[in-house]
């Protein structure tokens, strides 16, 4: 069983003005043992060459790029190992006190989270008709439409981009 | 967030008419800050032409925590930034025990930085989709174990991609 924790957080705009207060339920990924609550944890991550060959080939076909930031990436992924949690402090149910909570989803802190994250996604993504990058696996191309994936595991957000050309954006672009 | 590509893992990414501009200011900016150098005076190069340093054993040891976060905050800086490059790289190898010559040189690169906060890469749109690259060496040129020093770029087109 792991615990839960609650995590605060102000974001702040650009000029360091309080503008939203966050809260999140993380589990404390560090008690976490292995072969028993977790697996395999490795993600990608994507390259940053990979970046810059698509700015450059954008910018050279003059295609407008675009972005996309999935809230609460990690929610989604779904966990293929059973994983037990305490009830989060200040929710717990006065009727039963001890019992604990079976998680259908990964939360975030979890070791395999971002993997799961991944693993969501790329099905989603290969249903869709991308292919996967054979190079950077983080790198998925349909015909016409790009995408890249990010995680970034510091802040345990996780950014997904879209980068698409539509004849019209190339209407406004040119 | 969602929309058009422009402030993005801390790179700031212009799409122009002629191209598109990337840059690292506002990430430059908060490190200076962080680091207690965004009033400290301009420099025009980050380094000295006779740049190469050594171990310097007698020097005056300096806290290496603080010289290991200046070395990671510069090598993500880096990824637009491949002018800082060899000074940073020239840096970083003396992190097992930084002396207050190798501080110095750190300074020293994030004086440049405060002459040149505003630089990035420049992606223009092309002509031709073509791949060059250039190589260079510094055959032996280490101080310490006369090691050789090399360095590529490639280009697709007129930009920058490693």
């Amino acid at each position: 069983m792991i615990g839960t924790k609650w995590v605060f957080r102000n974001k702040e705009d650009e000029y360091g003005v309080v503008t939203r207060n966050k809260a999140r339920l993380v589990a404390k990924g560090f008690t976490q043992i292995e072969c028993l609550d977790f697996g395999e944890t490795y993600a990608p991550v994507v390259r940053l060459e990979s970046i810059r060959i698509l700015l450059a080939f954008a910018a050279h076909h003059d295609f407008k790029l675009f972005q996309i930031d999935v809230k609460s990436a990690f929610l989604n992924g779904s966990l293929s190992e059973t994983v037990y949690v305490e009830q989060p402090l200040g929710f717990e149910d006065p009727h039963h006190p001890h019992h604990i909570y079976k998680l259908g989803k990964a939360l975030y802190g979890l070791k395999q989270a971002p993997r799961a994250w991944y693993d969501c996604l790329k099905d989603f993504l290969l249903k869709q008709g991308f292919e996967i990058g054979k190079v950077d696996p983080t790198l998925f191309t349909r015909k016409s439409i790009m995408i890249f994936l990010y995680a970034k595991y510091m802040l345990m957000i996780l950014y997904l981009v879209v980068l698409m050309q539509t004849s019209v954006m190339n209407l406004v672009g040119s | 967030m969602m929309g058009e590509l422009i402030y993005f893992l801390r790179f700031q990414i212009k799409q122009l008419k002629a191209g598109t501009f990337i840059s690292q200011t506002k990430y430059t900016t908060d490190m200076l800050k962080k680091f207690d150098m965004d009033k400290a005076k301009p420099v025009k190069t980050p380094m000295p032409t006779i740049g190469h340093l050594d171990l310097d054993g007698d020097g005056k040891a300096i806290d290496q925590k603080v010289y290991r976060s200046m070395i990671g905050s510069l090598i993500y800086l880096c990824v637009y930034r491949p002018d800082i490059m060899l000074s940073v790289c020239m840096c970083a190898r003396f992190q097992a025990n930084p002396k207050e010559c190798h501080l110095m040189a750190i300074k020293r690169i994030f004086w440049y930085l405060v002459f040149t906060p505003n630089l990035g890469l420049w992606y223009p749109k092309g002509s031709t989709f073509t791949v060059h690259g250039y190589f260079d060496l510094d055959y032996a040129g280490c101080r310490v174990k006369q090691k050789s020093t090399s360095g590529t770029c490639q280009f697709l087109c007129r930009s920058l991609v490693s």
